[in-house]
């Protein structure tokens, strides 16, 4: 069985990689613990919603900074929900870039707003792909009849 | 399992057990509401989760707008809101069940993703059972169900909080409907704490000090207030 023991492997160090570079925090764990042979699914499913949610989120930002007249209050509003949504499922860079967005917001600073919403969207992309292929590797282990490592 | 209850739309109930503590929960975040009812399923909790105040209210036949001529007043026994909501705040929220004479018993936590002192002591001086500081983590939850529901029988004391008692009366756990999951033969009276008496669990610490942010599973709300800025 040795490609499942290196897909057991491959699965623990990125998964500790996520949680050194801080793409994730104790909250991912929580979830995890959430998870069991009643709802096999539980991360993935969260995840998913997370996805959804913060596509949406970034398009009514980009909507709402692209006006004359930039409403902060919403902007502020939009990025109070993904800082909440990135903070429940984890994402600890997503969320920790929403705190400074949220600043900019307050001064009303649109330099600064534009900026982070970039940062934002990068850091969005980032974290999908390193969780899609977090979920990929673990489709891997379940297909050649391993079991998923808990850390 | 979820099911349409016509006119409601993002209603999403758990299996009926009769026997089961049953709590609404109201969160706008879609994310928030499907962790918040999975951390309430999985501490055997059933669940109805709702978008928002105005549907919790309307829920729970309070909504003063829409009549509640025969619709079936539901049966909750703890009710779990986030603060910040667009439309009615957890707060105003709070304030409408405490206000009603048929849900003002009925223990309230707010959760909330700032740790604002002003806002929590606001929440409890109205009436909240307990402040979560999110995200909200399964030990949250699973002391919230012990001291509000607890099978051991220990009836929490009301605890004086500098020099300023905030008394609540206790609660026989003698309606059938609630909780018989316990091994303990007859009901245990349910004691809801004072809401001080949740700032004061072992090891806590008092709202003015800074305390680490500890991962240890009893951790009062205020032990997780972290000392940053909030927002």
């Amino acid at each position: 069985m040795d490609g499942v023991v290196q897909l057991q492997r491959q699965f623990i160090d990125y998964t500790t990689s996520l949680y050194e570079e801080k793409y994730l925090d104790e909250q991912f764990r929580q979830l995890q613990q959430l998870q069991d042979e009643s709802n096999p699914d539980f991360v993935v499913e969260v995840v998913s919603l997370f996805f959804d949610d913060s596509e949406r989120i970034l398009n009514e930002l980009a909507n709402a900074l692209d006006q004359q007249s930039v409403d902060f209050k919403r902007v502020d509003a939009l990025v109070h929900q993904l800082k909440g949504s990135s903070s429940s499922i984890g994402a600890q860079r997503i969320q920790k870039m929403c705190i400074a967005f949220r600043n900019y917001c307050e001064e009303q600073n649109i330099e600064g707003c534009l900026n982070c919403m970039q940062q934002v969207k990068n850091e969005y992309s980032l974290a999908k792909n390193k969780l899609e292929t977090l979920f990929k590797i673990e489709q891997q282990i379940l297909a050649a009849g391993g079991s998923i490592p808990v850390l | 399992m979820s099911e349409e209850i016509d006119g409601f739309g993002d209603v999403s109930s758990s299996s009926s057990d009769s026997h089961d503590v049953h709590v609404l929960a109201v969160d706008d975040s879609l994310v928030d509401r499907k962790v918040i009812e999975r951390l309430l399923k999985i501490t055997s909790c059933k669940v109805t989760a709702v978008d928002s105040g105005r549907r919790a209210l309307q829920l729970l036949g309070l909504d003063e707008e829409k009549s509640s001529v025969g619709f079936h007043e539901m049966k909750v026994d703890m009710i779990i809101t986030d603060y910040c909501m667009p439309g009615m705040t957890g707060y105003e929220l709070l304030k409408k069940i405490k206000e009603s004479s048929t849900f003002r018993e009925v223990p309230v936590v707010i959760m909330s993703s700032e740790n604002v002192l002003a806002r929590i002591d606001r929440c409890l001086e109205e009436g909240a059972e307990d402040f979560i500081v999110k995200p909200v983590k399964l030990a949250d939850v699973k002391r919230l169900k012990d001291y509000m529901f607890g099978d051991d029988g220990v009836v929490s004391e009301d605890i004086v909080v500098g020099g300023r008692s905030n008394k609540r009366k206790l609660q026989q756990m003698s309606d059938p409907y609630y909780s018989s999951s316990s091994p303990s033969p007859s009901p245990s009276p349910s004691s809801i704490s004072s809401p001080s008496s949740s700032l004061e669990l072992p090891n806590s610490s008092t709202p003015s000090s800074s305390p680490p942010h500890s991962p240890s599973s009893l951790d009062s709300p205020t032990r997780r207030l972290k000392m940053t800025n909030c927002d």
